[in-house]
């Protein structure tokens, strides 16, 4: 007579078996802040934010290191990747596993006047759609859709007035 | 077994008092460099400057290498080279 935790180890052994035939399982992927993302920043402008009140040393006393700043520190940039589920797909016997994922980016850039009292903030955030191959010893990872160093942004104030 | 439990009893890297010197008014530039050394970023020519903190059971310490930093501690110093005003900022972590 087998036991009943014999036939639990059967049934998952003839499941794995059926999965493993069928050369793919997915793992669900949880909502979680990316491993290296801040998770200080909320979905808005602060409301300690004033434009023409509130300083540099303001916003860096309440938000902490910008995670991206203009050589003339003309802004500074605060980012946060969200993400916010999804699936991890374990190919037998492929080297390669790919994980689709959407993620949320939040950024805030705050912009400031030659005296360092905030002019503007800025506010973007998209949820893109991820799908990122990890392989033995490697993990190629998407371009996030919006770049929360804010490297997309001009580099000095001059240059950004020229643009605007 | 051995490896798991020698993972798990790794001693905390926080010391309780690491960033206790910290007094607006009183602590110079100097000092700060001393204790914390060079910071991650700098601001205004220096005068606001940052370190990125970890934190464990056994309180703050440097950041371990790969392991990405729970604070964030603002400094702002007066011309005189005085600590002015400071900020412990969490980032990240319950």
């Amino acid at each position: 007579m087998r036991s009943p935790a014999q036939h639990i180890r059967t049934g998952a052994a003839l499941i794995a078996g059926v999965l493993l035939q069928g050369c793919v399982i997915p793992i669900p992927v949880p909502e979680r802040y990316h491993y290296t993302s801040r998770q200080n920043l909320g979905h808005c402008v602060p409301d300690f934010i004033v434009p023409g009140k509130t300083t540099r040393e303001d916003v860096l006393l309440a938000l902490g290191q910008a995670d991206g700043a203009a050589l003339d520190e003309s802004w500074l940039s605060y980012g946060c990747a969200y993400g916010k589920g999804g699936v991890f797909v374990f190919v037998y016997p492929s080297p390669a596993m790919p994980a689709f994922e959407a993620v949320e980016y939040r950024r805030l850039v705050v912009y400031f006047d030659e005296a360092g009292v905030v002019d503007r903030a800025q506010w973007d955030q998209r949820t893109c759609q991820e799908v990122e191959v990890v392989t033995q010893g490697s993990d190629v990872k998407p371009r996030p859709c919006i770049d929360l160093a804010g490297k997309d942004l001009p580099l000095v104030r001059e240059r950004q007035e020229a643009k605007d | 077994m051995v490896a798991l439990a020698g993972c798990a009893s790794a001693p905390p890297a926080g010391q309780g008092d690491w960033l206790a010197f910290l007094d607006p008014g009183v602590t110079t530039r100097e000092v700060v460099t001393t204790r914390l050394g060079a910071p991650d970023a700098a601001y205004e020519g220096g005068r606001i400057v940052a370190y990125w903190v970890g934190a464990d059971e056994g309180g703050y310490h440097k950041p371990r290498q790969g392991s990405p930093p729970q604070y964030s501690l603002v400094l702002v110093f007066r011309r005189d080279g005085m600590l002015d005003r400071h900020s412990l900022v969490k980032v990240r972590g319950d």
